[in-house]
């Protein structure tokens, strides 16, 4: 009985040309979203190897050099990219994937407050995740809000009804009619999404890519299927296919737009992050107080002092190297403390925005999706964090080479010692794994959950205590 | 169901009440219902007037049944005689000739008692197959149905006169328990439409002023989704196509798309589903409205084809002369209350209009 009411809604819905059209488009969107995403990332990827390699071997092959001049000169450190971030490219368009490593400053990844990109942004980046999250639940919308008002006013669903028919089979037939037309319709685009991952994929990844995929599949599903279960609630109970279809709308609209946006400003009252202007003014302001009194004369006059000598000139080492070091080793606090709170700010905010997800479902399932890929502002700042301890010993290890090998007054001493270089390792920075990601993410998942089994349990409780004549006329405002 | 089957002699006057569940597919409260399957609550009013020359009559049919023998020097079989006999009974129900069907062979020289309640049960006259009990509709202050008593018997078809707004189109959706009545009973096959809202609807088959049908669907895709939904039966192709053909659709209309179709076709559609159903109770609302004559005329032929497969048919309309001519008996309706009730065979096409008129300005 289901499988038959299912057979004939699939067929109402695939043979009409609306519901064809909207979900052809849909697929082509997420296709095409899916193809740009794949070549972007093996473009990006191979550029990426190549700059990588190419910034290592520089380093490498730079002429000799005082050491600290080599410290300025610097080294990019590069964000391996998930070949699911081909799906999901998250936060990563706002914050960039390198960063510029260079003495003194922990600088260039752009810390602005964590969700500034707005919503028309969002639309400039039509990525696979766009179309899933925004788009796919307005065709489920599409799909739903005629099931039973649309038949009501046909006049259909009373003859359904006078059949006999049990309200709660006829939810379930409607369900699987059009999950069957909507599986139908994204099957194309699921099957180009596989293989663009493995395509992506390394052999060593591979394995991570499925099982991080099979979870974001499953996300995605409790996502829709909480929008199947309210659209047909919706559709059950109001009285018309308009006043359902505006309902929905408004839901749509709601979860897609005003919630991300409202979520962003809510996180950002109870959190509020300075400006990136303020931030940098401050820290500048904050960096030049804390120098003083560890560089310049009194430093001089305590080294020399524990040395027991009386010039510079007679220190066993140089000492322009430990100064360095010193002045570095002073900010690292100020930068530690400050990019320190600004993390947990945003941290804060993640959080909130997490539980908000449980008015509308996108917060949560975005969070979830763009962790899933690697991609989220967390395993950004876990990067960020990697990249800037690589500075720190790369730093260190030239004004430690000012220090040993630089002997004597001359500060601009050059050194023609090419295997400092090497001293400095590779940057290979491991990202954070399945686990520990999954880990930050327990509130998105506990609302995810819950708007699956709340959504279900609504449309259940519908199905099998809505009487046909209720079915009939709908319920009055 | 119950009722049919047995032979056996009922051994008391009165029937004992039993309590039954019906239909085992679909749960519902148990019933008390009688041993001839009738629910306490679902025996009709008895009507004035009527009851004295119908028991004369059965009584009559009965002795001429247990004679079993030619009548009046005629050579025709007594059942036979007996149908042109209650032809001529204009104030018997129709119901009688249903009765007299259904006595077996065997029994028929039998001496037969001439109380019903201890006929043997192929001899008992058939259960109402539709029946409303002081079936009353309230909107606020409104009253839409005024304590509706109404006994519809298989064979029979009540046809529902009377304006817009009179109640008819209230009565049946009360009968569908697409509307909950305010007071009284609404009972089909016995059950009572509230209480067995899914189970009397798997015997009642509706058809609607507009029968509505799914456009994207072929008139055969939407008989087979209506019936198999109905009967929970697998249908194949030549049964649908069957059932299509007897109620008039052309074959190569069949596999088209409703879209195309006219309001007769998607009428005869509808009847397909009663057939395809086996519906003994069939509820009609102005089924032959927009109609024009060609297809009312065919539209009312199935419905005679209904009715001699037995089935109890209930038809609002608003068409003086297709309840004269396919109708055993009319109703006319006003504010909510039916106000006469006819046999068809009793008056004229002039008669019934005169009579009509004479409520509608009273």
């Amino acid at each position: 009985m289901i499988a038959r009411i299912a057979r004939k809604e699939m067929t109402e819905m695939l043979r009409d040309g609306r519901f064809r059209w909207t979900a052809t488009m849909i697929a082509i969107l997420l296709i095409g979203a899916l193809t740009t995403g794949v070549t972007h990332y093996r473009r990006t990827a191979a550029e990426r190897d190549a700059a990588k390699r190419s910034a290592r071997t520089h380093w490498l092959t730079q002429a000799p050099k005082n050491a600290h001049s080599a410290a300025h000169y610097g080294v990019y450190a590069f964000k391996p990219a998930m070949s699911l971030s081909l799906v999901d490219e998250g936060v990563d368009r706002y914050v960039g994937v390198f960063a510029w490593l260079e003495a003194h400053k922990q600088n260039d990844f752009k810390y602005r407050p964590a969700q500034d990109a707005t919503v028309i942004e969002r639309f400039a980046a039509w990525t696979a995740a766009n179309v899933l999250q925004v788009l796919v639940p307005l065709v489920i919308i599409m799909a739903t809000f005629p099931a039973f008002a649309g038949e009501r006013e046909q006049g259909t669903l009373r003859q359904l009804l006078a059949t006999g028919v049990r309200p709660r089979i006829l939810f379930l037939g409607k369900a699987a009619g059009v999950s069957l037309a909507l599986g139908i319709l994204i099957a194309p685009a699921a099957a180009v999404g596989v293989m663009a991952l493995v395509m992506a994929s390394s052999n060593t990844t591979l394995g991570d890519t499925w099982l991080r995929g099979s979870i974001l599949t499953l996300v995605y599903l409790a996502y829709f299927t909480g929008f199947l279960a309210v659209g047909l609630t919706v559709s059950a109970l109001a009285r018309s296919a308009r006043l359902s279809l505006i309902l929905l709308l408004a839901f749509w609209a709601t979860n897609a737009f005003v919630a991300p946006r409202a979520a962003v400003d809510l996180a950002r009252r109870a959190h509020p992050a300075p400006s990136a202007l303020a931030f940098n003014l401050n820290m500048e302001r904050e960096l030049t107080t804390t120098g003083e009194g560890v560089s310049g004369k009194a430093l001089e006059d305590s080294v020399l002092r524990a040395h027991g000598v009386s010039t510079l000139d007679s220190l066993p080492f140089n000492f322009a190297g430990l100064s360095l070091q010193r002045g570095e080793e002073q900010g690292y606090r100020v930068f530690d403390k400050r990019y320190g709170e600004l993390a947990a700010t945003f941290a804060a905010q993640d959080r909130l925005s997490q539980r908000l997800g449980a008015f509308a479902p996108l917060l949560a399932t975005r969070a979830l999706s763009m962790g899933l890929a690697g991609t989220d502002y967390e395993q950004h700042h876990h990067f960020a964090e990697a990249a800037e301890m690589y500075r720190r010993g790369l730093v260190k290890t030239m004004n430690d080479a000012v220090r040993d090998y630089q002997r004597g007054g001359e500060v601009i001493a050059v050194s023609s010692d090419s295997t400092l270089w090497a001293k400095v390792p590779t940057f290979d920075y491991d990202a954070p794994a399945l686990g520990i990601v999954m880990g930050r993410y327990l509130w998105a998942f506990a609302v995810l959950i819950m708007w699956l089994v709340g959504s279900l349990a609504l449309v259940a409780t519908v199905a099998r205590h809505v009487s046909a004549s209720t079915l009939a006329e709908g319920v009055r405002p | 169901m119950e009722s049919t089957g047995s032979l056996a002699l009922a051994a008391t006057m009165r029937s004992r009440p039993v309590v039954v569940r019906d239909d085992r597919r679909i749960r519902g409260p148990p019933v008390r219902r009688h041993d001839d399957g009738v629910a306490d609550d679902c025996r009709p009013n008895e009507h004035r007037g009527d009851q004295t020359t119908l028991s004369l009559t059965k009584r009559r049919l009965v002795e001429l049944v247990a004679n079993d023998r030619p009548i009046d020097g005629s050579n025709r079989p007594p059942a036979v005689e007996i149908r042109s006999i209650v032809e001529k009974e204009v104030s018997v129900s129709r119901t009688l000739i249903t009765l007299v069907g259904r006595i077996p062979r065997q029994t028929r020289s039998q001496d037969i008692p001439m109380t019903t309640s201890s006929v043997p049960r192929g001899l008992q006259p058939p259960q109402p197959m539709v029946v409303a009990r002081a079936l009353t509709k309230r909107y606020g202050f409104a009253t839409a149905l005024d304590e509706l008593d109404l006994a519809i018997y298989p064979g029979e078809v009540f046809c529902l006169l009377g304006a817009n707004g009179a109640g008819k189109t209230t009565t049946i959706n009360l009968f569908l328990n697409f509307i909950t009545p305010t007071s009284g009973t609404a009972c089909i096959d016995g059950l009572d439409v509230v209480t067995h809202s899914l189970a009397t609807k798997h015997t009642v088959a509706f058809i609607p002023e507009q029968v509505t049908l799914y456009r994207n669907l072929t008139g055969l895709e939407n008989l087979e989704y209506f019936a198999s939904l109905a009967t929970g039966q697998r249908f194949t192709r030549d049964q649908l196509l069957a059932h299509l053909g007897d109620a008039g659709l052309a074959v190569d209309a069949a596999s088209r798309r409703v879209s195309t179709y006219s309001k007769g076709m998607r009428q005869k559609v509808g009847i397909a589903m009663a057939l395809a159903k086996n519906a003994k109770a069939l509820l009609l609302d102005e089924p032959t409205s927009g109609l024009d004559p060609k297809a009312s005329n065919e539209f009312s032929e199935l419905l005679g084809l209904m009715r001699t497969r037995g089935a109890a048919i209930l038809m609002a309309t608003h068409d003086l002369f297709r309840a004269k001519e396919s109708g055993t008996r009319v109703g006319i309706m006003k504010h909510g209350r039916l106000v006469r009730t006819l046999e068809t065979a009793d008056i004229g096409h002039a008669d019934l209009e005169r009579l009509y008129l004479e409520h509608m300005r009273s």
